[in-house]
């Protein structure tokens, strides 16, 4: 569990960074996603 | 000429077109807005008389100070969210990318060649009622009625700025990053220093200019955005942008609108003032460590 922890505490920044990108995309993939719906309203699931 | 006159008047010649540039674009437009603060709605007396009535009347109501108050916070809260948000990010390009910090510069750079205004509509579409986070909360049990609260919030105004503003937040963090000599980190390591001692005692306090310059790129365009706040800050995430953006628009008051523009600006001068100063101390302090 502490080599685990250990290793958690030295290579925390590579998901932190894995997340970032994520979070920078996400509206621009929503908007993209929102493309393929129908209609003017902002409804999910998409049809 | 001397040779001695010949280089000044070419680095004067350098300037010429900055400074043509920022006498036409900003100096110019705010000497009309400060001409405009002091003149009356009524188009006949318009550039005759000097009055002080919009001052007196704009600044005299709550509602004016109520959002410049919220506008500052929300700008604050904005800073310090991009700050958190982009360090670690930076300082992973920095130190620990390698080969790949120009591949990962060009994909933190890239969602912002999306429109500004598309990206805000990502937001909304991500936390509105029927957004992508209700329908998964709702689809998973989790919550039975979709939450209301995730949108129109300052909260959420704050969350579409933060994203918004993170490249401005991320380039100049990093170049900082960058610059930093990294025998001075091996030398602390040889010498028994922990990483985070490291981090704490050498990378931090030099990247601080870095991390104010960010700061003022942030702050700033922050606290006038009115866009972000019309489009999902709902009545309690107006900010003083509104107001003003509604006085020149459809009020059709532009004293009224110079007022608190002119009013602002003083309001944000002050903290920006303060930041100037630190970053321009930081600066020397990391130049000096650097040497």
């Amino acid at each position: 569990m502490n080599a685990v922890l250990r290793k958690v505490g030295r290579e925390w920044l590579w998901g932190y960074t894995a997340l970032f990108a994520v979070l920078l995309y996400l509206p621009s993939a929503c908007i993209m996603l929102f493309s393929f719906n129908s209609g003017i309203h902002i409804k999910f699931p998409l049809r | 000429m001397t040779s001695g006159q010949g280089t000044l008047w070419k680095r004067y010649a350098l300037v010429t077109p900055l400074c043509v540039t920022t006498i036409l674009t900003v100096l110019v437009s705010l000497a009309l807005i400060l001409a405009l603060s002091f003149q009356t709605v009524d188009v006949v007396k318009l550039f005759t008389s000097l009055t002080t009535n919009a001052y007196v009347e704009e600044l005299g109501r709550p509602l004016f100070w109520r959002l410049l108050w919220r506008s500052i916070v929300i700008a604050l809260a904005v800073t310090a969210v991009t700050l958190l948000l982009a360090y670690p990010a930076a300082y992973f390009i920095s130190f620990k990318a390698g080969r790949f910090k120009n591949a990962l510069l060009i994909v933190v750079s890239a969602p912002f060649f999306t429109s500004y205004l598309l990206r805000i509509f990502g937001w909304k579409i991500i936390l509105g009622y029927n957004g992508i986070l209700n329908a998964f909360l709702v689809d998973s049990g989790i919550i039975s009625e979709p939450l209301q609260t995730l949108v129109y919030r300052p909260g959420t105004v704050v969350v579409a700025l933060a994203h918004a503003y993170l490249a401005f937040a991320i380039l100049p963090i990093y170049v900082a990053l960058d610059r930093i000599d990294r025998s001075l980190i091996e030398a602390a390591s040889d010498l028994g220093a922990r990483p985070h001692i490291n981090f704490l005692r050498i990378a931090l306090p030099l990247s601080m200019p870095g991390v104010v310059s960010a700061a003022l790129l942030i702050f700033v365009p922050t606290v006038g955005d009115y866009i972000t706040p019309t489009l999902i800050g709902g009545p309690d995430g107006a900010m003083v942008a509104n107001l003003i953006q509604s006085a020149f628009g459809k009020a059709n008051d532009w004293p009224a609108g110079s007022a608190m523009s002119i009013a602002t600006i003083l309001a944000v001068a002050l903290p920006l003032a303060v930041l100037y100063g630190l970053h321009h101390k930081l600066k020397k302090r990391a130049e000096a460590a650097s040497a």
